[in-house]
């Protein structure tokens, strides 16, 4: 009878192999799920000469040459574009147009004081409150 | 730009809709005449507690001052001071005139004693200096500044 093996051997190699199992489950799993599944051996697939040739397929090359049309579909199924509130041009734009709007709004005001003669200017001092009219 | 245009004529043509406008001061000074057979020197004037001052023609405004404001009793002298008057008159005339009472409490007909009158020609200048004299023209309530 051999003499048992140390505790410690045995497991290492358990581990050991435990490891490469689930090492090479790892490794096979993804080529797994990318088989085709139910696809016909490819052997037959690539079995030489006995290929059909396509006839419906046409000899004139040009006609197989991209369209006009064909550029316009390509346009629609580009991804669609950002929407306009969501781009920084149109948040600059709007600011300007509000501080510009508030600006002129301002200014009017101001100017339309100033063409209606401004502030009347204050009473001096030495009239003792003895001045009246227009502006006050 | 084509719509700019258009707003910006838009606002010219509001603001000069809204007229050019400018402030025209005349400053009146006033005294009471106090010669010969008028307010008998400061122990009549001081007697005097209410001016007012009302203006015609080209502009309106009346100005009420006193008891006890805008200079009024006078103290000493029979000179009074300035009032100011703020138009945008800058054509016309500017009739001034002054009634001066001795009442204590309110313009009082009544008690109406001087006068003073003083027409302006309005115009461009921006501060037209006038001199206004009040001349006694009743007795007033408190007749020879004697109570």
């Amino acid at each position: 009878m051999s003499p048992p093996v140390p505790f410690q051997k045995w497991t290492l190699r358990a581990g050991i192999a435990v490891a490469l199992t689930v090492a090479l489950a790892v490794v096979s799993l993804p080529r797994v799920a990318h088989a085709d599944l139910g696809d016909e051996p490819s052997s037959k697939s690539s079995g030489g000469g006995g290929q059909v040739e396509d006839a419906d397929k046409p000899k004139d090359g040009s006609l197989l040459e991209k369209k006009p049309a064909d550029a316009a579909v390509e346009q629609k199924a580009a991804p669609p574009q950002v929407a306009f509130y969501e781009k920084w041009q149109f948040w600059a734009i709007a600011g300007a147009v509000v501080v510009g709007a508030i600006a002129l709004i301002w200014g009017g005001q101001a100017l339309a004081h100033q063409l209606n003669g401004g502030d009347v200017r204050p009473c001096n001092m030495d009239f003792k409150d003895r001045c009246f009219g227009e502006g006050r | 730009m084509r719509r700019l245009l258009p707003m910006l004529a838009l606002a010219a043509a509001s603001v000069g809709a809204a007229g050019c406008n400018e402030f025209h001061y005349y400053d009146i000074d006033v005294t009471f005449n106090t010669a010969a057979g008028q307010f008998a020197g400061i122990n009549e004037v001081s007697t005097i507690q209410v001016l007012v001052m009302s203006v015609t023609g080209a502009d309106n405004a009346v100005l009420q001052i006193g008891p006890n404001s805008g200079g009024l009793p006078l103290q000493t002298g029979a000179h009074l001071g300035i009032f100011e008057f703020a138009t945008f008159a800058d054509s016309g005339q500017l009739n001034f005139k002054i009634d001066a009472y001795d009442d204590d409490t309110s313009a009082n007909p009544g008690c109406k004693t001087g006068e003073g009158t003083k027409t302006i020609n309005a115009s461009s200048t921006v501060t037209v200096m006038e001199m206004m004299t009040i001349n006694k023209t009743a007795p007033g309530c408190v007749p020879d500044g004697t109570l």
